[in-house]
């Protein structure tokens, strides 16, 4: 779909940086860096339903492990089962997104690259763990940022870039897995909120308020403990 | 309940650390009482104030340590004690002034959010095993900016403080 069909993923991927005017002001770097990737999650994930009614998105669970691929394979593999091209492996970008950027010299591909580090400096399971052990909201959210920021740097190329991020399919696994870990955290410290003083607050462009996102199981989702796929012959 | 016991200096002017720098933190004050981190003290962070964050993405690899680099080791025998990341703005993509933080009106019944690139505190959690770096009364701080993409960069912050909290 195009830019300008708001139910498609190219308007979905702008909403994050470029094209302006809409933009993610005020989602990084502040208290409602996590509330307003949920909304973002949300509002994106009801336009994939609009198009196939039992899709959902999935996370990525990036911390290391010995057994750590780095990228998912599902994001990695240049052809899908059917022979055609993986749309999970990269995606266009709007024309308008690149002529801006261009115009103040960010020249990026038209279609988002990846330059993942190696696997063994994800985030460890006790960097992470260390994390959820926080019990105080801002503290809790300003450290998950930074392993969020983290994990952008690890993939490179378009992920690495605020502008384009969003346009990278890989984009919407990662803050899955963010959000996941903000329902872990929630589930552990369930009286530690949000300031009172942002909790009734818009998160624009969503019509959604800080205190909407609070409850998932509000907006109709839940993250399993742990999943696995069996594949039926 | 925590109770912060701190030092705080002021860092006198912007800081560009485009190379590797030091931070006099102490001044010959001891700014983490020995008393308070052993064995009370339950963790140690690093505050950064006003850093900027309008241009590219990087990861600030932070050691207690004078001569840091780039190709110092992520190691506590190298002084490293973490990192922290800015994901960046990137560039301004508007108009004239769309990324000048300080246009328009603002007063009591302004319930706008402040300007996007409005500076972040960024804050560091010390590893547990490096709180012992920060009982000398002298400490010297590098902060090793490494942009996601490689290239060089210039990174801005106002000050860092350091703060101790004893459970």
């Amino acid at each position: 779909m195009a830019l300008n069909d708001e139910r498609g993923y190219q308007y979905h991927a702008g909403i994050h940086g470029l094209p302006l005017p809409i933009g993610c002001d005020n989602a990084h770097g502040t208290a409602y860096f996590l509330p307003w990737h949920r909304a973002y999650l949300y509002f994106f994930e009801r336009s994939l339903r609009d198009r196939v009614a039992d899709a959902m998105l999935t996370w990525w669970d990036w911390r290391r492990t010995p057994a750590t691929p780095g990228l998912p394979a599902a994001f990695t593999d240049r052809t899908g089962a059917d022979g055609k091209p993986n749309p999970l492996a990269s995606s266009s970008i709007a024309r308008v997104a690149l002529e801006q950027g261009r115009r103040q010299g960010m020249n990026v591909p038209a279609r988002t690259q990846r330059r993942p580090r190696p696997a063994s400096s994800l985030p460890s399971a006790q960097n992470v763990e260390r994390v959820l052990q926080l019990s105080d909201f801002l503290d809790f959210s300003m450290q998950m940022e930074d392993l969020h920021g983290n994990i952008h740097g690890w993939v490179g190329g378009h992920m690495a870039m605020v502008p384009y991020a969003a346009y990278d399919p890989i984009f919407w696994a990662h803050h899955t897995m963010i959000d996941r870990l903000w329902r872990l955290w929630q589930l552990r410290h369930p009286n530690a909120l949000p300031p009172a003083s942002i909790i009734d607050r818009a998160l624009p462009p969503f019509r959604m308020t800080v205190r909407q996102t609070l409850d998932v199981t509000a907006l109709g989702y839940d993250y399993a403990a742990a999943t696995r796929s069996v594949d039926f012959q | 309940m925590k109770r912060q016991v701190s030092g705080q200096l002021e860092v006198p002017e912007m800081v560009d650390a485009a190379t590797p720098m030091g931070l006099d933190l102490a001044e010959g004050t001891p700014l983490v009482d020995r008393y308070l981190v052993e064995p009370q003290t339950s963790r140690v962070d690093l505050i950064f104030y006003r850093v900027d964050h309008a241009g590219q993405s990087y990861e600030a690899h932070v050691f207690v340590s004078d001569d840091a680099t780039t190709d110092t080791p992520h190691d506590l025998e190298h002084g490293y004690v973490g990192s922290f990341t800015v994901f960046g703005h990137g560039g301004c993509y508007g108009d004239v002034d769309h990324c000048d933080i300080d246009q328009g009106t603002h007063d009591e019944y302004d319930v706008r959010p402040p300007h996007p690139l409005t500076p972040w505190t960024k804050t560091l959690i010390v590893p547990p095993e490096a709180i012992d770096l920060f009982v000398d009364d002298t400490v010297q701080l590098s902060v090793v900016p490494v942009a996601f993409d490689g290239s060089e960069l210039e990174v801005e912050f106002k000050s860092v403080r350091l703060a101790a909290y004893a459970t």
